[in-house]
């Protein structure tokens, strides 16, 4: 039932959800997205899945400790990755200091 | 006020000099697949002698007797001679579909090899790890070789199956001739004009009326379009257009007209109402993935606006797709090869994994997002974009001409 063809028309199904949810994510913090930005976050999750993808099919291949392995590579690389993109995303650019109420 | 002039030019520039860059990457585009094209055509001259060797089991040597045509051989004697081997071609849906036909002496076809084809790879996977080649083995070259009569074809793959029929045929005619076996001419095909080519005319018609602005109940005539659209074009037929069949239109591949109508009327029909309308009535109208599109709009209720800027950006996405496709399919001389619409994979369930989580991906953005493949990926807008730019550039001087007869 849930064959090859499923899972991927799933992951498609999954990434419309995930890039939902992180825009209303960023929204809620006030996060001023643009399209560089919103490509480096396409990229950061392209990562990580595909880590996961590549651990799947070796696995699959009798390979499950290589997997494993290219797996753990793909996380250390998202997770130095990853880092750097939420301080740039939090990142505000300085403006001019507003006039105070008084 | 200086200042928002300019920044107004930078964004939208000035029809003429927006007109002029149109042309100049239109120009560019079309030298590029010409470019393309010619190299493509030196890479192709190739030998067939691989397949040849495979398609017969036992021979050991050939020889090449004339072009597309070896004879076999035990050890290159005479006494050891075994048959020829014969390159057959028959009409594929992306060109031409070659296969290498061995033929023993007495006419009988025993070993069968793809030499080469335009077909999209997952249907010709299809047909492959079906029963249809190895069937094809033990016929002689007066069988009919048609499908639906003494070859099964493959359900989902009929044009392709045909196609690998006719050129066996083809190929083991050739042969028998060689063999100066009796071998009758080959019958005319029958011309195929059934349900899809009087649905496709019939939308062609409503889509053409409905365009003009004076229609009445336009909104409910296009809902009914789209909807047989989908149901006959779609999931019945599966027959919408493809860049592969404009692809193989600049290989010249123009397939037989008597089997392949359809294929005719379709781009036949967007090039005549384009050309006399400037209007599209195919992807508006009956596009059967764009009704598909609509159909998930209305469930969820689609309201998410793409900013103008994003937009304009994304645009140049499904031009750089389709021309990255027509450059490898016009180079390899296989249409089919960098395909990467979802429509087969929507309503035959064929198609890559990439495929498969494009669909999933563009399905349920179309919950929310408008049309999101027709907006952002589909390969068929840009070509249209490029018709309508040489269209006007041909009507220009024209227009001139009207204008200032003088």
């Amino acid at each position: 039932m849930f064959n090859g063809s499923l899972f991927w028309f799933a992951m498609g199904v999954l990434f419309v959800f995930v890039a939902w949810a992180f825009k209303t994510f960023a929204d809620d913090r006030g996060w001023r997205l643009n399209w560089w930005k919103g490509l480096l976050a396409l990229l950061w999750y392209a990562i990580l899945s595909l880590s996961l993808y590549a651990w799947g099919t070796l696995a699959g291949e009798g390979e499950a400790g290589a997997g494993f392995k290219l797996f753990l590579i793909g996380l250390f690389v998202c997770i130095v990755f990853g880092a750097g993109l939420v301080r740039l995303l939090i990142h505000r650019p300085k403006t001019q200091a507003e006039p105070s109420p008084q | 006020m200086t200042k928002e002039l300019i920044a107004i030019k930078e964004i939208s520039p000035p029809p003429a000099r927006r007109r002029r860059r149109e042309r100049i990457l239109v120009a560019l585009t079309l030298l590029l697949i010409a470019v393309v094209w010619v190299a493509g055509a030196v890479r192709s001259e190739s030998e067939h002698l691989p397949c040849v060797e495979l398609a017969f089991p036992g021979a050991e040597h050939f020889v090449k007797e004339e072009d597309g045509l070896y004879s076999a051989w035990w050890d290159g004697s005479k006494p050891g001679f075994l048959g020829y081997v014969a390159i057959g071609v028959g009409d594929g849906y992306g060109g031409p579909v070659r296969v290498a036909v061995a033929v023993d002496r007495a006419g009988e076809t025993v070993g069968v090899v793809i030499a080469g084809h335009g077909e999209t790879t997952a249907w010709m996977n299809r047909v492959v790890k079906s029963d249809l080649l190895r069937s094809l083995i033990g016929k002689a070259h007066s069988d009919p070789f048609e499908i639906g009569a003494d070859v099964d074809g493959v359900t989902g793959a009929t044009t392709t199956s045909r196609a690998l029929a006719w050129a066996v045929r083809d190929g083991s005619r050739a042969a028998a001739l060689r063999l100066g076996l009796p071998v009758n001419e080959p019958q005319p095909p029958k011309i195929v004009f059934g349900i899809p080519e009087i649905v496709l005319l019939a939308l062609f018609a409503v889509g053409y009326i409905g365009h003009q602005g004076r229609f009445p109940f336009t909104r409910q005539v296009r809902w009914g379009t789209m909807l047989i659209g989908l149901v006959v074009l779609g999931f019945v037929y599966n027959a919408p257009v493809t860049l592969a069949s404009i692809t193989r239109l600049t290989l010249g591949y123009w397939p037989q007209w008597q089997t392949n109508l359809y294929w005719y009327f379709l781009i036949g029909g967007i090039l005549l109402v384009f050309t006399i309308d400037n209007k599209n009535p195919y992807c508006r109208w009956f596009c059967p993935f764009g009704a598909a599109q609509e159909c998930m709009a209305v469930i969820g209720g689609a309201k998410a606006k793409v900013s103008r800027r994003v937009s304009e950006g994304l645009k140049w996405l499904p031009r750089l797709l389709a021309l990255g496709a027509v450059l490898i399919g016009v180079y390899y001389r296989n249409p089919g090869l960098a395909s990467y619409e979802v429509f087969g994979t929507l309503f035959e369930l064929i198609g890559s994994n990439i495929q498969f989580t494009i669909l999933g991906l563009v399905l349920v953005a179309s919950l929310f997002v408008l049309r999101p493949w027709c907006n952002y990926l589909c390969p068929i807008a840009p070509v249209v974009d490029l018709i309508r730019v040489i269209r006007e550039a041909v009507k220009e001087p024209w227009r001139k001409t009207k204008n200032d007869p003088a």
